[in-house]
Order: C-alpha cells, then structure tokens, then sequence
C-alpha cells in the first residue's frame, strides 16, 4: 500500500450527546493521506460538531477514532494530537494583540520551541504563500476578513500539521473575498494536505475535493465522487439539500 | 465662605492626615479586593459546582447587603468570633479600626471585582481559547497567554472605576471611628463648634480625588489604546 492510500484518520461509530440531545448519531469515515474531504449538510446536522471531534475540542461519547493507526483514548495527549491536526476557523479566531507574523510564529515558538530566527523566516514563507507577506506587521483588526483567513490558514501551517480541519472557512466573508481564500486552500490542497472541509461552495468541491460527505441529523446520508454527488444524489434528503443550495445560492 | 477656608487651613492637619487614610485604605482594599475577586471570578468559570456555589452565594450576599452593615458586622464580629488584630496606632489610626475597615472593604469590593474580572474574561470570545487550543496549547497555557492579557485589558479601565467607587464608599468606614477623610469632619465640627464648615471641605476634597484619579486614569486609557493599535 503506497503512503498515499494509507488511512490517516479512521473514524468508527462515533456519536456525540450534548446532555439529551443527539448531535451525531453514528459517524464512520475513513480519511487516506493527502486526501481532500468536503462535508455539506444542513445547518444543525452536526458538521461543526464532527469536525471538532476530530481534534478533540468535542470528546465523542461513544465510538472509536484512530489516528495514524493508534488509537485515541484516556492515555492519548490532546495537545500532541492538536499539533498534528490543525483547524481553521469561520471566525478566524486571530490573537488581536499579535501582529499577523507574531500570530504566524507564536506556537512554533512557544510549543515546538522553534528558536524566533528560524521561526520568523519560516512565517515569513508560509504568508508569501498566502499572499500576506506585506501585511506581516499590520494587526489582524486592519485585515478584511478574506486576509485574516489566510493569516489563519498560514497559522495552522506554521505547526506543521499532517491534516487540517476547515469549519466554513469563507461562510462569514463578503462574497468577493472568497476567492482568494479558496484559491490558498486549493494550493495548500496540491502540496499534498490531508484536509476535512465543511464548505458550501460547490466549486471548491468538484475542483479540489476527492469526495463529498452529505450529513444530516447527525447521521451520513450519502457520499462520494463530487462530481457525482452534485450531478445525480441518489438519496432524496441529498437531493432536496442540493436543490436549496443552488436556488438559495448559499 | 470666609470660615470654610479659615477652618480648611486651621485644620489642615488633620484634614490632610484624613485624605491620606482615605486614600491607603481605597488602594489597599481595591487591589486586595481585585486579589479577591479574581480568586471568585476563577471559582464562578471553574466548572467545577461547588466552588461555583461558593463563590456565586458569596457575591449575592455581598451585593445584597448594606456596605455599612458589613463594615459594623466585621468590626464587632471578629472580637465576638474571638480574632483581635493587635491594638497600636499607625498613621494616628488605630490599627485594630484600621484592619477591621480595610478587611470590611475587601470583603464588600471582591464581589463586586469579581464580577468585572469574570465578565472581562468572559467577554473574550470562546473562538480565542479555540484558536489556541487548536494550535496545540494546553487550556491553562491558552488562558495565560491568551485569553489574560486581553481580559487585562478590558478589566483595568472598569477596575480604576471601582476605585473611584471605593474613594466614596470608604467614607462609611468613619462609623467605626477610623480616622479617615470623613472621620474628619465630625472631628473637626467636634472642636470648632461649626457643623457646617468641615462637612463642605471634606465633599470639596472628596471630589478633588475623585475628579483627579478619574482623569488620570482616562489618561492612562489613551495612553494604552494609542499603544494598542502600536
Ligand atoms: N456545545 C454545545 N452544547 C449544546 N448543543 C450544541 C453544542 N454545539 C452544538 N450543539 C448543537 O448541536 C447541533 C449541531 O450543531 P453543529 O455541529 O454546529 O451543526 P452544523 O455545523 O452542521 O450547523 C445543533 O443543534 C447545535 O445547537
Ligand atoms: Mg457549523
């Protein structure tokens, strides 16, 4: 098996309860390296919630998740696991009080004791990457929103990640705005990233994506080839989903 | 307006020995309270019930009573609970009134400090403490490098209001005979045989403290913002 195909993150039957409430009810997804998960599904159907269990910022109340072929228990370091699966935010969530190179520098330094030379040059060619280079010494409130997310694309890199979770990254810019960032995705996609996104934007999943996960109440409703997904869903709750998007043009 | 002066300079002794008192015990009892409070304000977002119930019942109480009760209930609560700070005079206080008023005000300032600190902090939004989880900081870490220095921020100018809060509502400890600025004033009206005079002088320079230490710390504030957006 080349490392390509190797299962990066296997996640088997997992469920998650918030007090009575239901949020995921039985989730099994295998991800293989340096692929590219979209997840659509309606507002409520858990996408936040799953995404966030795989870097244990939500702890799944029952099922199993392995990652690199070991297995997440009570004895795993969520700290550790963090490192190697980073995450983008919708809100971005940049520290106000850091410059857009501290911000791109600060866990390298602080968490992989990088020494601040090698750190610095480091952020500097991660925001070349992302096209925010000549912004390295502006705060991240003088940013648009589409600049900052780029800025928190290249945070996440700068850990040097093995996978990355997307959480809408573009749902809360103006709509002229999302381009520039689904283009940095789609490089970061082409370096060879394992990445999860939870995206609308169905351009992004025929171009970029290898698969299409649709979620709904918690469940996996149907998956698959984008292509084929968005061209002839099989299941009626996909094809309902899909035909609201295009008319609402989310 | 003439005998309001006369008595200003007549006695400004002890006027000014009142002012400093005042002002000792409002910085003691502000930044003890803000010790205080930010022990509270950790219990109330710990997560962990009982503390959370300690320090929610504490800050209820505390708010739900009068700061003039509390000050009595200390000072002849702690004889009666059998606990005596020594008796000695320090800034011609009496060191037993002295410690009794400051604790009474600590005790009534760090509910109310803590709810500034907890909705400092909690006004930091969760995505922050994402945000650095996420990069692989531990919770603790994240709220210490993180989510602190921005609460810090937000805290400092309603702490310094606090303040100004506690110049006026130090007043009251007078009732316990501390010889603070308002102590003063019955002081005074006690020797001169004029009731009105001192109680003019004390409300002139009450405001001087508060108006300056206001304005001063509006300073501070844009010193701060200015510095903030480098
Ligand atoms: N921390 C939480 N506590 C309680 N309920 C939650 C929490 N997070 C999410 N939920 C609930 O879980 C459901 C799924 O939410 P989410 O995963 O955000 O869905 P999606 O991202 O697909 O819109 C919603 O009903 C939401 O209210
Ligand atoms: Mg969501």
């Amino acid at each position: 098996m080349s490392e390509k195909d190797k299962i990066i993150y296997d996640i088997r039957h997992i469920k998650k309860n918030f007090g009575k409430l239901e949020v995921l009810k039985d989730i099994s997804m295998q991800i293989r390296n340096g692929e590219v998960v979209t997840i659509i599904g309606p507002s409520g159907s858990g996408k936040s919630t799953f995404l966030r269990c795989l870097n244990l910022l939500e702890t799944p109340t029952a099922g199993e998740l392995w990652f690199e072929g070991k297995k997440i228990d009570s004895g795993t370091d969520v700290k550790m696991l963090r490192r190697d699966v980073g995450m983008v935010f919708q809100q971005f969530n940049l520290f106000p009080m850091f410059t857009v190179l501290k911000n791109v520098m600060y866990a390298p330094m602080h968490i992989r004791k990088v020494p601040e030379a090698e750190a610095r040059e480091q952020a500097m060619t991660l925001l070349s990457q992302v096209g925010m280079a000549d912004h390295a010494d502006f705060y991240p409130e003088q940013l648009s929103g589409g600049q900052q997310q780029r800025v928190a694309i290249a945070r996440a890199l700068a850990m040097k990640p093995k996978m990355l979770l997307f959480d809408e990254p573009t749902s809360a810019l103006d709509p002229e705005l999302v381009g520039d960032v689904l283009e940095v995705m789609k490089q970061v996609a082409q370096q060879g990233m394992t990445m999860a996104v939870v995206t609308h934007e169905m351009q992004f999943a025929r171009s970029v994506a290898d698969r299409v996960v649709f979620m709904d109440k918690g469940y996996i409703v149907e998956e698959g080839d984008p292509n084929d997904i968005f061209t002839h869903p099989k299941e009626e709750r996909t094809q309902t989903f899909l035909k609201r998007l295009l008319h609402a043009d989310i | 307006m003439d005998v309001v002066i006369d008595t200003a300079v007549k006695y400004n002794d002890i006027f000014m020995s009142g002012i400093k008192v005042t002002i000792v015990i409002s910085i003691m009892s502000c930044f003890f309270g803000l010790l205080l409070g930010t022990i509270l304000a950790f219990m109330k977002i710990s997560g962990v019930k009982v503390l959370q119930a300690i320090a929610t019942a504490y800050v209820e109480i505390i708010r739900g009573t009068p700061i003039l009760v509390q000050i009595s209930l200390v000072f002849f609560g702690l004889p009666f609970l059998g606990i005596h700070f020594p008796s000695f005079q320090i800034m011609g206080v009496d060191f037993e009134r002295l410690s009794a008023g400051i604790l009474a005000l600590i005790i009534n300032s760090g509910a109310y400090e803590c709810e500034i600190v907890r909705s400092g902090i909690q006004s930091i939004s969760k995505g922050q403490l994402e945000g650095a989880m996420s990069l692989g900081f531990s919770k603790w870490e994240s709220m210490v490098r993180i989510i602190i220095p921005q609460a810090i921020k937000n805290i400092l100018p309603v702490i310094g209001n606090e303040f100004v809060t506690l110049i006026k509502e130090s007043s009251q400890v007078s009732v316990i005979g501390m010889a603070d600025l308002m102590y003063t004033a019955t002081t005074i009206q006690g020797i001169s045989f004029q009731p009105f005079p001192p109680l003019v002088i004390v409300a002139v320079y009450y405001f001087i403290l508060t108006f300056a230490v206001s304005n001063v710390l509006r300073a501070l504030e844009w010193k701060f913002k200015i510095k903030a957006v480098r």
